[in-house]
C-alpha cells in the first residue's frame, strides 16, 4: 500500500444526479431538469458539489462491510476529517470521468482533549473522457495516535 | 428551501449572510444518503454495530451534512460558480437533530480576472453546536454581462 495510484472510472447518469441531489434535499430544478440546467448556462445536468463521493465510496466499499478496526467509534479507519476541494470544471451528465487517489501524507495535532490526532491524507483528482481536470480533492481521515505496542 | 439567489457581485457586500434550515435528521434520511453517496459503513444504519464501537445509536454521515452545506452554498453563490470549497467535522449528527446550514461573507475581490467571494461556513444543531465549519471561493456574474 505504499505510494500506488488507484483509478476507478464511472460514467456519470442523470438518475444517480437526481438521487444524491434528493438525498441532500436538493431541490434545485438543474439537478433534474436538462432544460432547466441549459438555461443555467451548463451543457447538461451537473453534478452537486459533493457528487465525488460517489467515486471515494465506489471504491471505499466493494464489500458489505469494511474491515474492523480496533479504534474508534466507527467503522471504519478512522474518523471522517473533513475535505478540501478545488473546482476546475462541472462535470455534467454523460462524462466519463477518473478518480486518481494517492496517498497525499500524513500530520500530526494535538487533539482538543489531548492526545495526539493523526491526519491523513488522500489526494484525489478527477478527469473526463478528454483528459482534462475537473476536480481536485484532499479526503482526511483522522485517528487517535496509537498506543506503543499496540496495533 | 429556497429559490436559487443568482447573485451578481454587486449584489454582494461583506458581512451579508445566508442561512438554510433543514427538516430534522431521520433514519431514512441517512438510509437515503447512504444509497446515494454509496458509503454504507454500517455505523450509519446498523443500530447494534453502531453500538458495539460505543455509539449511542446510529449516526448520519458528516458529508450527508456537508451536502446540506452544498445545497445553502449553491443557492446563494451558484453552484457552476465555485472554485475552492473546504470543511471540517467537528461533532457528530444524530437522528432528531435539526441543522441549520450559515454563511458569511468575508471578502469580495479579483483574482485571476474574475470577481471574486470568500464565504465562511458552519452548520450547527439545535443547540447551535458546530457539526461543521468551512469556507467556499466563488466567482461570481456580474449585472454588466
Amino acid at each position: 500500500m505504499a505510494d500506488e495510484a488507484r483509478t476507478l472510472t464511472l460514467t456519470v447518469e442523470r438518475g444517480k444526479i437526481a438521487e444524491f441531489a434528493r438525498a441532500i434535499r436538493d431541490n434545485n430544478p438543474i439537478y433534474f431538469d436538462q432544460t432547466k440546467a441549459r438555461a443555467a448556462g451548463f451543457a447538461d445536468i451537473p453534478v452537486p458539489p459533493t457528487f465525488f463521493e460517489v467515486w471515494l465510496r465506489f471504491m471505499d466499499f466493494g464489500e458489505d462491510r469494511p474491515r474492523p478496526s480496533p479504534r474508534g467509534n466507527t467503522g471504519g479507519a478512522g474518523f471522517d476529517g473533513g475535505r478540501e476541494v478545488e473546482y476546475f470544471k462541472p462535470i455534467l451528465a454523460g462524462d466519463t470521468v477518473t478518480m486518481t487517489k494517492r496517498d497525499g501524507g500524513s500530520y500530526q495535532r494535538e487533539g482538543r482533549r489531548g492526545g495526539q490526532l493523526t491526519f491523513k491524507v488522500e489526494e484525489c483528482v478527477f478527469t473526463n473522457q478528454r483528459g482534462e481536470k475537473m476536480l481536485v480533492l484532499r479526503n482526511i481521515t483522522v485517528s487517535t495516535s496509537q498506543v506503543p505496542g499496540e496495533r | 428551501m429556497g429559490e436559487p439567489l443568482h447573485l451578481c457581485f454587486e449584489d454582494v457586500a461583506e458581512g451579508a449572510t445566508h442561512s438554510l434550515e433543514m427538516p430534522p435528521i431521520t433514519r431514512t434520511a441517512i438510509v437515503r444518503y447512504a444509497g446515494a453517496s454509496g458509503d454504507f459503513n454500517p455505523v450509519h444504519h446498523d443500530e447494534l454495530f453502531a453500538i458495539r464501537r460505543g455509539n449511542d445509536r446510529v449516526f448520519a454521515m458528516g458529508m450527508l451534512s456537508a451536502g446540506y452545506l452544498s445545497h445553502l452554498v449553491g443557492d446563494w453563490l451558484g453552484p457552476g460558480n465555485l472554485r475552492t470549497l473546504s470543511f471540517q467535522f467537528r461533532s457528530q449528527v444524530w437522528p432528531g437533530d435539526v441543522l441549520t446550514c450559515k454563511g458569511v461573507i468575508k471578502r469580495k475581490y479579483e483574482a485571476s480576472g474574475e470577481k471574486r467571494v470568500d464565504a465562511d461556513l458552519r452548520v450547527e444543531n439545535q443547540r447551535g453546536e458546530a457539526a461543521i465549519v468551512g469556507t467556499v471561493t466563488a466567482a461570481l456574474p456580474t449585472r454588466a454581462r
